[in-house]
């Protein structure tokens, strides 16, 4: 990502609470530039998934401004749900299709796309998600790391501005990390603004652009890697000790 | 795991795989019909015309061993009650074997046919009666065809984890009753997950989908199963 990258998404002030006592997510406020690969971690229940889904419109936040690409969306749910991309935890609950074709080709119909441009989509995304090869497949047949890549696919094939991944390292070996770490990193060099969800940090932190932590609901902690670093720590988030930014990653492994 | 044993769809660059379902589910209408009539010579060569399209389709028979035998006993006991009733070998043999190629068809029709095709195509049919809205009723199916393994992994889980804690209950009913809780607590969960996987992709129920064309296959197909069903009533 190169420096002062406008902003593609901004989030001011976001409120969720499941009930008049029990607030989730609390002033939550922050901006991801365009191209930009953000990590967004916390500890267990400190709200990350519930962030992403108030972001993409799965849950109503009761107060808050998002602005994506310029515009106003918080009252633009449909505007939400169809340029913000998010991949759940669970890829097995992700799959609906017979095939890895079918099930790439699902969110295509959801849109209404043409033959055409659906084929021109699902041929590129098969390609540049090393799934080329496993297009006829069952989907639970696949490995993990691949079918975390197919969960990608399925949602990359529909163009959304912003990607967002929750947890996508979640009972992957350590292969199956490198094989999405690697393909994350290629779709952020191919332009794609990705937001990352993840307490693993030792796997992913040298490559953010920036890190937000959440903790209890509220960010507690945001900038580069190198600012946080020493405060990650203090907020339930492991390090292996003596470690520098450098070496948080497992892809030089 | 699960989803291996349900589905038995393999992909084939076979007449019957790029057959559209909709034909291929008339074909089997066709031939059941003419089974009904059919004498032994008419079932034979009905039969013999199934063993050549399981043959073409290299049908993968061992894999379908348990059910067979399930077939086998079966088939085994018309050809019994049949004879019983009857006291005629050639008829409760044409009963017997009736009952053969009704299973062969099934066999063919689940190895050539994808269950989302066959759920589109049956949708796009519906649509065409008043009322009816045939893309609802497709989308129900492929939806519950992508849970059904689910629910089978879940059950495993929940009956794996409680052997693994060495459960024991004497009572049926205790048992049945705490391992459906459990399973169904699950299921819940898991169909949660799915529904907001699902929202996410911007899933739309009324949606009409695309099926599989029709095409020279289907002629031809539809044309080979009425020469033969129709050869089987003369013979």
């Amino acid at each position: 990502m190169t420096p002062n990258q406008p902003e593609l998404l901004s989030v001011t002030a976001l409120n969720f609470s499941l009930s008049k006592e029990k607030h989730i997510l609390k002033d939550v406020s922050f901006s991801v530039p365009q191209g930009s690969f953000t990590l967004l971690c916390g500890p267990n229940g400190s709200g990350k998934s519930v962030l992403l889904r108030c972001l993409k419109g799965l849950e109503q936040m009761q107060e808050g401004t998002i602005v994506l690409d310029g515009k106003d969306v918080s009252k633009d749910r449909k505007k939400r749900m169809q340029t913000i991309g998010l991949v759940f935890q669970d890829a097995d609950t992700q799959m609906v299709g017979q095939t890895v074709e079918k099930d790439i080709r699902f969110g295509m119909e959801n849109l209404g796309l043409d033959l055409e441009e659906q084929n021109l989509r699902l041929e590129q995304v098969l390609q540049l998600l090393d799934l080329a090869s496993q297009r006829s497949q069952r989907p639970r047949t696949l490995s993990g790391g691949e079918k975390r890549r197919l969960a990608i696919a399925g949602v990359l094939v529909m163009d959304p501005k912003l990607l967002v991944l929750d947890e996508p390292f979640a009972n992957l070996d350590y292969r199956s990390v490198v094989s999405v770490l690697s393909t994350l990193l290629k779709l952020q060099k191919e332009g794609h603004t990705i937001i990352l969800v993840s307490h693993e940090v030792d796997k992913t932190l040298s490559h953010a652009d920036q890190v937000l932590v959440l903790e209890a609901g509220r960010i507690v902690s945001s900038g580069s890697p190198r600012e946080v670093l020493p405060t990650l720590s203090l907020h339930g988030i492991y390090l292996p000790e003596g470690a520098a930014v450098e070496d948080l990653t497992w892809l030089k492994r | 795991m699960a989803e291996a044993l349900i589905f038995h769809y393999r992909e084939q660059r076979t007449l019957l795989c790029r057959a559209n379902p909709v034909i291929k589910f008339l074909a089997v209408l066709i031939l059941c019909l003419a089974l009904i009539r059919a004498s032994l010579g008419g079932v034979l060569l009905i039969m013999l015309s199934l063993v050549i399209g399981a043959g073409v389709q290299k049908l993968p028979i061992t894999h379908y061993k348990r059910e067979l035998r399930f077939f086998t006993l079966l088939m085994a006991m018309i050809l019994l009650t049949e004879y019983l009733a009857h006291q005629d070998l050639l008829l409760s043999a044409t009963a017997a074997l009736r009952f053969f190629c009704i299973i062969l068809c099934g066999m063919l029709i689940a190895d050539a046919t994808a269950p989302d095709d066959l759920a589109r195509a049956l949708g796009n049919l519906l649509d065409r009666i008043p009322f009816v809205h045939g893309a609802v009723v497709a989308s129900t199916i492929e939806l519950t065809l992508s849970i059904l393994p689910l629910i089978f992994d879940a059950s495993l889980e929940v009956v794996t984890a409680r052997k693994a804690r060495l459960e024991r209950r004497k009572n049926p009913y205790r048992a049945i009753t705490s391992l459906s809780s459990s399973i169904f607590s699950l299921l819940l969960d898991k169909a949660q997950e799915l529904s907001l996987a699902l929202e996410a992709r911007n899933f739309d129920p009324s949606r009409k989908r695309p099926g599989l064309p029709y095409s020279a296959s289907d002629f031809m197909l539809l044309t080979f199963t009425t020469l033969i069903a129709a050869g089987s009533l003369v013979l």
